[in-house]
């Protein structure tokens, strides 16, 4: 007879562990993002960079930290447009053309970033020199990483429109959270895979200060302009005593 | 570094715990304040939020039954809260709730933590006939109001309460291009389709009553402070209704995956292009010396 149980908000909307999950885990996260980003800067700042990577070498690595860094780069900018401007973004995809330009857009860079991702992931694991410099954080932040941009996918492509929706529901329980009112009702009732791609932003901002995350707050932007440089050896291998 | 772990520990501990407390209390006083407005029915706001979607007093029947006169049908005010907070037990024991859902099309949603006081402040509200419940009827549709119902629904015309356009979450036949979303069937058993929603919810008087004040899981927290208009729940109600008499059309959701594919294959083209002069030739040569 009720061939359509419509998903009517009963009364347990906001159960005790989604409190947990989506409001008192982001406040300790911001609490220990800003304590400890700051306290290793104070405290260790020649740490403050990325372990080396192999750059010179950059047959693989050109396939795996460019399209990662520019697909990953666009898509935060995208999320952070969502959280600051939600009824611009709702204006812009008032032309479904135009949204799904918007869509497509996010998707590719999606796809682009999952790219360099498991190719930065399986030249770490290939590479001697690199895996030699490897420690458990950078495991653990790939990892999530990973997790991240897989889950973002499946959300891009099986809880659509992503970019309106985010607008309507994500961006008010985020400013609900930076104005200490928080409101988790509306993500509590979301699908998990939503729920575990804001888990996992909360697990990366968690372990940023613990892990070469911290690049990004020391980024050399003059790379982005300078003049492409040959690095040289000016002295013979064997001098060196540097090489394998 | 870890003499001071302690100290970094209990200060987070402090910082979650003040936050926490300075921010619940603005929650329990915001709902409590229009309680104390003027001398309306205590039991008038949570009628509204909580069962005015699917049911009327005094204008007849909808998704629900017409609750007008509720006192004199149930055989006692503790059978309706039995109902209330578990509907389908009281299906499975009670020949006249049984009844009731026969002839009805969908179950009624139980509402088992609503508080004991709110329910009760709610069934006075009823049994008292609905005082102060607007009963004004929404205009009849015209002509123009299915195409400004197709806007809405594309977001052409955003929704005046800045709500999401329902196209966000939600497709509907003829729509074109990629069609609507799918956030709908994620939260639910519900199709995210809404081409024959018109008729699902009980025809005009059900969809505007569903649009007054959606109870659908996530519509009813996104709209809860966004309310529609009455021409907007109007416009919509006619394009739902226009629309259902369509046959329901598969959208061309899968392109999306290939346009994605196709598109990060260009950029990958386009960045290797952009660096094409990445000294390739000069750093296979370095780096074999060093190895």
């Amino acid at each position: 007879m009720n061939n359509f149980p419509l998903p009517i908000a009963a009364a347990p909307a906001g159960l005790p562990i989604d409190d947990v999950l989506f409001v008192v885990v982001p406040y300790v996260v911001l609490a220990l993002f800003f304590v400890m980003t700051i306290w290793r800067y104070v405290k260790d700042k020649f740490s403050y960079s990325s372990f080396s990577s192999q750059f010179l070498e950059n047959q693989h690595q050109f396939w795996g930290s460019v399209p990662w860094h520019y697909g990953i780069l666009a898509l935060v900018a995208g999320h952070l447009i969502g959280f600051l401007f939600p009824r611009e973004v709702l204006w812009w995809n008032a032309v479904p053309a135009r949204l799904y330009i918007m869509e497509t857009g996010a998707l590719i860079f999606g796809v682009t970033a999952l790219v360099g991702l498991v190719n930065l992931i399986i030249r770490r694991a290939i590479n001697e020199r690199i895996r030699a410099v490897t420690s458990r954080m950078d495991v653990l932040i790939l990892v999530l990483l990973l997790l991240q941009v897989l889950s973002g996918l499946y959300v891009a492509l099986f809880t659509r429109w992503g970019t309106s929706w985010f607008a309507g529901v994500l961006s008010p329980y985020l400013w609900s959270l930076f104005t200490l009112r928080p409101d988790a009702s509306a993500v509590a009732l979301l699908p998990w895979s939503i729920k575990l791609h804001i888990l996992g932003a909360y697990a990366i901002f968690g372990v940023f200060p613990f892990t070469r995350l911290v690049h990004v707050l020391v980024v050399p932007n003059h790379y982005l302009w300078r003049r492409a440089q040959v690095v040289m050896w000016n002295v013979r291998k064997n001098s060196t005593g540097g090489g394998k | 570094m870890n003499r001071f772990l302690p100290l970094i520990l209990a200060f987070l501990t402090a910082a979650c715990g003040t936050i926490s407390l300075l921010a619940f209390p603005q929650e329990v006083a915001a709902q409590a304040a229009p309680a104390a407005a003027d001398q309306k029915h205590a039991g008038l706001d949570p009628y509204k939020a909580n069962c005015a979607s699917c049911h009327a007093i005094g204008g007849g029947k909808t998704v629900g039954p017409d609750l007008k006169g509720l006192k004199d049908r149930v055989p006692s005010r503790d059978w309706v809260v039995q109902f209330v907070k578990d509907p389908a037990g009281m299906i499975a024991k009670d020949a006249y709730a049984k009844e009731l859902r026969a002839a009805y099309p969908m179950d009624m949603p139980g509402q088992p933590s609503l508080p004991d006081n709110t329910l009760a402040d709610i069934i006075d509200f009823i049994f008292a006939g609905g005082p102060g419940l607007a009963q004004k009827a929404l205009r009849a549709a015209t002509e123009a109001d299915v195409e400004i119902g197709r806007q809405l629904f594309t977001g052409e015309k955003m929704l005046a309460g800045g709500g999401p356009a329902c196209v966000s979450c939600h497709s509907i036949a003829g729509l074109g291009g990629l069609g609507g979303g799918t956030l709908a069937a994620g939260v639910g058993a519900m199709n995210p389709d809404l081409t024959h929603a018109f008729t699902r919810n009980g025809g005009e008087a059900g969809v505007r009553a569903a649009l007054s004040s959606p109870q659908f899981l996530v519509m009813k927290q996104v709209f809860a402070d966004k309310p529609m208009s009455e021409d907007e729940i109007v416009a919509l109600t006619a394009y739902l209704g226009e629309r259902s008499r369509q046959p329901r059309q598969d959208q061309n959701r899968d392109y999306f995956i290939v346009y994605g594919v196709i598109g990060a294959v260009l950029l990958l083209l386009l960045l290797d292009l952009v660096w094409i002069r990445r000294f390739r030739n000069v750093r296979k040569t370095l780096v074999g010396e060093s190895q």
